[in-house]
């Protein structure tokens, strides 16, 4: 090797006036590495809760009353935008780890793994807290291609020809007839069997509900089975679906 | 405590630990020169096995590489090895230059006699081989073998670096690294059959 490689280098080093970065430059990377880290983890926890609390209210034992494969139900039920986000979130904690001082003496599956559970452990705690539900109120209120994105569930609850509605109640005719109002606006008039076991509490003026049924006639549904809409009942408020107007006059709760 | 060195002899200097020369670097950017010293030969080494190009050209390597370490000194991180960080910033400076590296027409080195000593008892070669013979081959092969597997044979053979070391210079799990030097070996081991050399 050159015997003046010292000396050029030294001479590089002066000419260019070239120092060394100062600390607060890497101990700031650091931070910054390991605060997105930190909010990467939040996010993939936020995923989780909202996973749990739409699994959670999937209802699973009414899918022996809804004519379609397992497979089928799963894969129309699945929460896809939430399980993508969660996966992206896990897998952006992975580079960034690689990115702080130790972070690759881990590997991929130990990140994984340990990344995935700190998730899921924070996501029950946030979905035990409500967080979900708020968040999934919030979305369902306000954010745009909520049910396309967010929701898949309200698709699959909008079928009145396949036996499945979902609407919020605008008024109650009577001990076994009540009208909800759907997203598309259409009003509906559901009949209930004397004979059939419904679950009769949420049975309230202005309750989002979800019902199976048989299709008799146009606007008029036979209810088999009768659920709260839980995930989605945010869409019920906004302005253009239902105004004030036009709940009826009639706040009656009645006694069953 | 204000480090100086000006009333310190050469030797006294070089006796100092890596830390101890980050320190004295920071204070005055001429012991930088001791960092350098130390290291030079080896660095060279390392990188003419790894990229076998031309000596100008790993000088050009080399300069990119201490003027990094410079940069980056107060990046160094105690309860490493400075060692095994320079390594980092090599390997990392030669995968930069890898596509400018590949297309620069490759020349000779030599492996010293310690060297296939001990990459031949690693690999149970029969010990009565002719040495000379066996650098040609061993030059052959590693020319011929994967990057990441010819890295990893060179720091563990070559280099004598533990696991622990090698997974802080390329920057993967040490258990990445065994597995790694495991698929080396049996790559090696296949061009060494395929080359009569017996095992």
């Amino acid at each position: 090797m050159e015997n003046n490689f010292d000396k050029k280098l030294l001479d590089k080093i002066k000419e260019e006036k070239l120092s060394p970065k100062p600390r607060w430059y890497f101990i700031f990377s650091n931070y910054f590495f390991w605060s997105l880290g930190i909010l990467c983890l939040i996010i993939g926890s936020i995923s989780v809760s909202v996973i749990i609390y739409l699994i959670n209210n999937n209802d699973w034992e009414i899918f022996s009353q809804v004519k379609k494969s397992w497979t089928e139900l799963l894969l129309l039920n699945l929460p896809y935008f939430w399980l993508i986000l969660m996966l992206i979130f896990i897998l952006i904690i992975y580079y960034d780890l690689n990115h702080t001082k130790r972070g690759y003496r881990y590997s991929f599956l130990i990140i994984l793994t340990s990344s995935t559970l700190a998730s899921i452990i924070f996501g029950v705690l946030l979905f035990k807290v409500g967080f979900s539900q708020y968040l999934d109120d919030v979305l369902g209120e306000k954010a745009p291609f909520y049910r396309e994105i967010f929701n898949p569930q309200m698709n699959f609850w909008d079928q009145p020809k396949e036996g499945r509605l979902m609407g919020l109640i605008i008024s109650i005719v009577n001990e076994n007839n009540f009208s909800i109002i759907d997203l598309k606006k259409n009003e509906w008039l559901v009949n209930l069997d004397e004979d059939l076991p419904y679950h009769r509490e949420f049975i309230i003026i202005g309750q989002p509900i979800r019902i199976l049924c048989d299709i008799k006639d146009e606007n008029l549904c036979n209810a088999i089975r009768l659920m709260p809409l839980g995930p989605g009942k945010g869409m019920f408020k906004r302005k253009h679906i239902i105004s004030e107007d036009e709940f009826q006059p009639m706040p009656i709760i009645p006694n069953f | 405590m204000v480090l100086n060195i000006a009333n310190d002899t050469e030797e006294i200097i070089l006796e100092k630990n890596d830390s101890e020369l980050v320190k004295l670097t920071l204070v005055n950017q001429n012991n930088f020169l001791y960092i350098v010293k130390k290291y030079k030969s080896k660095l060279f080494n390392y990188i003419r096995k790894l990229t076998n190009v031309r000596e100008e050209e790993i000088e050009d390597i080399l300069q990119n590489i201490f003027i990094k370490t410079y940069l980056n000194l107060n990046d160094f991180d105690n309860n490493l090895k400075f060692s095994s960080w320079i390594y980092r910033i090599a390997h990392n400076e030669v995968i930069n230059n890898y596509r400018k590296i590949k297309a620069r027409p490759q020349c000779n080195y030599s492996l010293d006699d310690k060297e296939i000593l001990n990459i031949s008892s690693e690999l149970n070669i029969e010990k009565n081989l002719d040495l000379s013979l066996l650098k040609d081959k061993f030059k052959s092969i590693l020319k011929d073998l994967d990057n990441k597997y010819r890295e990893i044979i060179i720091l563990k053979y070559f280099e004598q670096k533990s696991y622990e070391e090698i997974s802080d210079i390329i920057q993967r799990p040490i258990g990445t690294v065994s597995s790694l030097l495991n698929k080396a070996r049996n790559e090696f081991k296949k061009e060494l059959i395929k080359q009569n050399i017996k095992i």
